[in-house]
């Protein structure tokens, strides 16, 4: 069977933990992952919730395939509401925490309430503890992973570091020391709740009707449809090698989004990440490897991936490789989102170099750029005003046309005036500015001339259509770096569910997941006006690189933005019509 | 003519274990999209090609010393 | 005679070798009851990569006491009708690759779900004496 059917729910203001059964009207209509945690809190999370109070819960869901021999689905869907954004935010981390859940013998861990003083959550199987974390606290991620697995020994552990406990709305959780649930301050719902790590050991296992017959067809899949041209290069160089590409078409992001190429760009691409390369890492079930562990003389990390590149390397004028890995795991110690980190150093630089405020950091300041992820998880001197994000930061000093964000989170590596369709994905993914609910540089910015990269003509369907293949492929949990069709979901689905599942189907169930995240978001009061980029995007035009001399025009945004709304059946104002509720069975 | 060619990504596997290799092209004109067919790249597994830092067509005809990128498909980001 | 070799260099740590044993032996979705173990972790120190496979060492084939393993065409057989679930050959298989089950134990029987399954060939079956 591909679900457990079994949901635990730990309160921790009441130290219980139960276990219940899985809604499975809502696993049909929903898969697992991203959609049936999202439909979980929009069930049970009251309208106008404050996320910073205890009642706000934080699930982690897996899907009907993890766990099983089905390439690239090994990771967890971590989801809550946002206290960096007030909107729906679910995050996908990495590693090897899904399955390890899975054997546990759960689908979900539902988190409730507040424990009174820092505790971790211990899972092994039918044991659930809730464990004294006092001489965890004020600990790094790392320092927690390695004490807990010497404590627990073989565990996998999910832990939020400095930055979670002081309640910074850009915290993430890390896991394995080096993945991610980066976004959106997840990490700091986790400090708002005094639980410092949740680790697991499952010991169990599961089945399938003609396991050996599904062996051997995942096999065949796993090597003809997934280790291919289309896919490798997350092995043979993993996301560095979209530095280059990003600074060919003039959509890297350098110096807080003032041009689209960075100079030193060389220093920091995939052939420099390749020479402090140690070793290729997976997620679990992974035959794709994307993760480089890098070593230099001075320090180490998984990664860095191009968003922190771009984010904390050209947005912040960091030419140096060594420096830029240094940031990064800084950043996974602290549990910082390196997106956000790197665009709140970058917009303080800016507004150092333009009078607002002075900072005392300036574009290309190695040496203060390395003192910022301790200031911001101890929102010490600057810190305390960069650890609030660009949004507040442009509150107090200014600079709201170049504080680069949408509903407060931070833009994610692809300058949008270099590929338009980025513009409109940025307006409306769910949790803000995010790059992984649609994905436009392959179609306009990078490949050859299918369509053109500086038009708004055609883009709304692009970018819905990629939301909601998103939205299902992160719900029946995929890697969005495999890049399978639709057919193939449902063909891999359909040996795990006792269903015949058909891609039409998967269209639909991506449409619902998407619209029941809007849904959530319209119910805290956002509407059309939230959907915009800082104007920037609109006004200014870049000098340099191949989007050079371009703008996106207001009215040409306006005009995208109106249509996406009518491809979605959604009014002008942004709001799901009766119709499209009733269609979706909202 | 002779261009200088650099493989990223998966597509290092259609030329030699260097960074940068040269070919000697045998004709006075080529373009982008003949220069892959003469390396037995797929069209289907490549993104774009750069000529120094950017991005040029398919249709574009290189000339003598030329230094091209050629960029794999990639998904996700 | 064939065995199977880990190289440590080559793995990426994705589990799908426990994962494809377990399916195939077991017919069950659990790295615990795969009969090799491949871990690669992050230490205080860095990344860590280790691999136990059956090198055909015979200790267990050896050392049974009522014969429940025998080698056959240079592979490992289980009886099951023999075994008196002592453990005795759990507790000293060398590399540790023995699984122990709720009736009888699991040994490698040179399937190669593993190697067929590894993305980047950190494991191969070769000769022994080579």
């Amino acid at each position: 069977m591909a679900y457990t059917g079994t949901v635990l729910r730990v309160n921790l203001t009441t130290g219980k933990a139960e276990k219940e059964n899985l809604n499975e009207q809502w696993a049909k209509d929903y898969l697992g992952g991203k959609g049936l945690a999202i439909k979980y809190l929009y069930e049970e999370l009251e309208p106008g919730m404050d996320p910073w109070s205890e009642d706000n819960k934080l699930i982690l869901m897996t899907g009907p395939l993890t766990g099983t021999l089905a390439p690239n689905t090994g990771k967890l869907a971590v989801a809550s509401k946002s206290p960096a954004t007030g909107t729906i935010l679910d995050c996908s981390i990495g590693g090897h925490f899904a399955p390890e859940l899975k054997y546990a013998g759960y689908d979900a861990v539902i988190i409730e309430g507040k424990a009174r003083k820092p505790v971790y959550l211990f899972i092994e199987d039918d044991r659930v503890e809730m464990r004294s974390a006092e001489g965890l606290w004020g600990k790094g991620a790392h320092e927690t992973e390695h004490i807990l697995s010497e404590t627990l020994g073989d565990v996998i552990t999910m832990a939020i570091g400095q930055a979670g406990e002081n309640l910074i709305p850009m915290a993430c959780i890390s896991s394995e020391l080096y993945r991610q649930a980066g976004r959106g301050g997840i990490g700091a719902v986790l400090g708002s709740k005094n639980l410092k790590a949740i680790s697991v050991r499952g010991t169990g296992g599961f089945t399938v009707p003609d396991i050996r017959k599904v062996a051997a067809a995942l096999n065949k899949i796993k090597r003809d449809d997934t280790m291919t041209d289309d896919n490798m290069w997350a092995y043979s160089d993993g996301t560095p090698v979209i530095v280059e590409m990003s600074n060919s078409t003039g959509i890297l992001p350098t110096h807080n989004f003032q041009e689209g190429t960075f100079e030193d760009f060389e220093k920091v691409d995939s052939e420099a990440v390749k020479g402090a390369l140690k070793a290729k890492k997976a997620c679990f079930g992974c035959p794709l490897a994307c993760g480089n562990y890098v070593e230099t003389g001075k320090t180490r990390v998984e990664g860095p991936e191009y968003e922190t590149l771009a984010l904390c390397s050209s947005n912040c004028g960091i030419g140096d490789l060594e420096a830029v890995i240094e940031f990064n795991r800084l950043c996974d110690d602290y549990c910082l989102d390196t997106i956000s980190a790197g665009n709140a150093v970058a917009f303080a630089m800016e507004l150092t170099e333009k009078g607002f405020h002075d900072f005392g950091i300036r574009f290309g300041d190695v040496e203060k750029y390395l003192e910022m992820p301790g200031a911001i998880a101890g929102r010490a001197g600057i810190g305390a005003d960069l650890s609030k994000g660009v949004a507040a930061m442009a509150d107090k000093y200014g600079g709201n046309d170049f504080a680069m964000h949408v509903k407060k989170l931070e833009i994610p590596g692809y300058e949008p005036r270099g590929t338009w369709g980025m513009s409109l994905a940025y307006g409306t993914a769910d949790r803000g500015a995010c790059h992984m609910r649609a994905w436009t540089p392959p179609v306009e910015a990078f490949e050859g001339g299918e369509m053109d990269p500086y038009t708004v003509e055609g883009k709304a369907e692009v970018v819905k259509d990629m939301q909601d293949d998103n939205a299902v492929k992160f719900s029946a949990i995929f890697c969005d770096f495999w890049a399978l069709s639709t057919e193939r979901m449902a063909e891999v689905l359909t040996m795990f569910l006792d269903r015949e599942v058909t891609a039409e189907e998967l269209t639909v169930i991506g449409e619902r997941v998407y619209n029941l995240s809007r849904l959530f978001n319209e119910r805290e009061g956002f509407t059309r006006k939230d959907d915009y980029l800082p104007k920037r995007i609109y006004n200014d035009k870049m000098t340099k690189g191949k989007a050079r001399d371009i703008s996106i025009p207001l009215e040409d945004y306006d005009r995208m933005l109106s249509e996406y709304y009518n491809l979605r059946g959604w009014d002008e104002n942004g709001l799901i019509t009766a119709e499209k509720k009733k269609e979706l069975s909202l | 003519m002779i261009v200088k060619i650099k493989l990223r990504g998966p597509l290092r596997k259609y030329g030699p274990d260097a960074e940068i290799f040269e070919h000697n092209i045998d004709q006075d004109r080529c373009t982008v999209k003949e220069l892959l067919e003469i390396l037995n790249i797929p069209a289907s597994s490549v993104s774009f090609v750069a000529r120094g830092e950017n991005k040029i067509s398919l249709d574009t005809a290189l000339k003598e010393n030329d230094l091209v990128t050629v960029y794999p498909r990639v998904a996700g980001g | 005679m064939k065995a199977l070799f880990f190289h440590a260099e080559k793995c990426v740590g994705c589990k799908l070798c426990h994962l494809a044993c377990s399916a195939q032996n077991e017919q069950v979705f659990n790295p615990r009851l795969a009969r090799l173990k491949v871990n690669s972790r992050y230490k205080r120190d860095g990344l860590e990569v280790k691999g136990q496979t059956c090198d055909l060492c015979m200790r267990c084939v050896e050392d049974c006491p009522v014969d429940a393993i025998v080698e056959n065409n240079g592979r490992l057989k289980f009886k099951e009708d023999v075994c008196t679930d002592c453990g005795l050959c759990v507790d000293i298989c060398p590399p540790q690759v023995i699984v122990k089950k709720e009736r009888g134990i699991g040994v490698c029987v040179q399937c190669r779900s593993c190697s067929n399954w590894c993305p980047t060939e950190a494991l191969t079956f070769e000769e022994v004496n080579k």
